[in-house]
């Protein structure tokens, strides 16, 4: 091995990625060289004083909590907000029964798919549109679910998407056409308070827009 | 439940360094960010983990994709190949010695200086202690990108510390195009 050859293989020599062969013929090379067994203490110089400077860091000390917070169920991470809000341990176990009990009583034996479907058919004709006059704002829905609930939204991506969030809690989702084009895609409109006319299909939750006046 | 307990003894504990990676690929404003986003995607696809391979190679994977999907973008850089190679001696010309002093607010610098391509590569092997076959799967190209990367990375690296310490000025070319 020539001094050339040796600094080629420098890299992966320092980092462990030789071969044996080849790793036994650049340490023959160093034993005759003293100036390329100076470089390889320079690579190691290089890589210490990298691993130094970067391993001085430290995340901020809540960092730790705070991903153990988003990776947690919500109903567990519930249960840890009553513990800090006092609630002695019997109470969060009560509750966690009384909910556990909730879960098993859910738990009901599948339904066969003749039957699914019948049930379906009946639901959608129980879910025939209603024509409505409701008030309320105009919201981004994806933001929305994002800020309460912790779902991700690809809003910075893909653009918003507007939504009617009635006062008493429900969001109504609108389905595109002209009428109802600004209520979705302005940005602009965010916030503002909206009175729609049209025809609400409760078991998709979607409003068909005939009008609208914005409010203010 | 049991997931969950997993997720916190093999995943948690590369917390720190996921967050000094964060911090040198994003700044020290958004490390925190990318870092949370970082552990909330390794806990979706927590499943599709291979509890016999390397959990930290994997979580610097998912740190490498989020940093291009979400971070990368805020800012311009030339890519590595339009780089004047010219500039970057085939040696090393650097020693302990010259550089007395506090050399970690100059390393620091001088990562920040480099490509990103470079200071990943470089990051990966020199602080991470990956494999060439782990940062060539993280970074997604061949291993020899990866030699090239990490040599060349280690090269500009030296350059850029003897130009800041032996002459205390900046040096005359600057790798990031501009700031959007």
């Amino acid at each position: 091995m020539n001094c050339k050859q040796f600094r080629e293989s420098l890299d992966c020599y320092v980092d462990g990625e030789l071969a044996a062969a080849a790793s036994a013929a650049v340490d023959a090379h160093r034993q005759a060289c003293p100036t390329c067994n100076r470089a390889v203490a320079q690579v190691l110089e290089m890589r210490n004083a990298v691993r130094q400077a970067v391993r001085a860091t430290t995340p901020p000390p809540d960092l730790e909590a705070r991903v153990k917070v988003g990776t947690t169920p919500r109903w567990l991470a519930s249960i840890g907000v009553a513990r800090r809000r006092g609630l002695s341990r019997p109470a969060v176990a009560l509750a966690a029964l009384v909910l556990g009990l909730f879960v098993v009583a859910a738990e009901r034996p599948p339904v066969r798919v003749d039957a699914a479907n019948a049930m379906d058919r009946l639901g959608l004709r129980l879910n025939d549109s209603t024509a409505v006059v409701l008030e309320g704002t105009v919201l981004c829905r994806d933001c929305e679910l994002e800020r309460r609930y912790g779902v991700k939204s690809s809003c910075k991506q893909i653009g918003h998407h507007g939504a009617i969030f009635t006062d008493d809690g429900r969001i109504l989702n609108l389905v595109e056409q002209r009428a109802s084009a600004r209520l979705i895609h302005d940005e602009t409109l965010f916030g503002k308070r909206v009175i729609v006319h049209g025809r609400l299909f409760r078991g998709a939750r979607a409003l068909v827009i005939d009008s609208y006046q914005l409010e203010g | 439940m049991r997931a969950r307990t997993r997720f916190q003894t093999l995943a948690l504990p590369h917390l720190a360094a996921i967050y000094r990676l964060a911090r040198q690929m994003a700044g020290p404003d958004r490390a925190d960010d990318l870092t949370q986003e970082t552990f909330l995607r390794a806990w979706t696809y927590f499943g599709q983990f291979d509890p016999q391979t390397n959990c930290r190679a994997w979580l610097c994977r998912i740190l490498h994709n989020t940093w291009i999907s979400q971070w990368r973008k805020t800012r311009l850089e030339l890519p590595v190949a339009d780089i004047d190679d010219a500039r970057t001696e085939p040696w090393y010309d650097w020693e302990r010695e010259r550089t007395d002093g506090d050399l970690s607010t100059d390393m620091q610098w001088a990562l920040g200086e480099l490509p990103e391509a470079y200071r990943w590569a470089v990051l990966l092997a020199d602080v991470e202690e990956l494999t060439y076959q782990e940062i060539a799967a993280t970074m997604e190209c061949p291993i020899g990108t990866v030699m090239s990367r990490i040599s060349r990375g280690r090269r500009q690296l030296a350059r850029l510390l003897r130009e800041r310490r032996g002459a205390e000025r900046p040096p005359s070319i600057r790798m990031v195009a501009r700031e959007r």
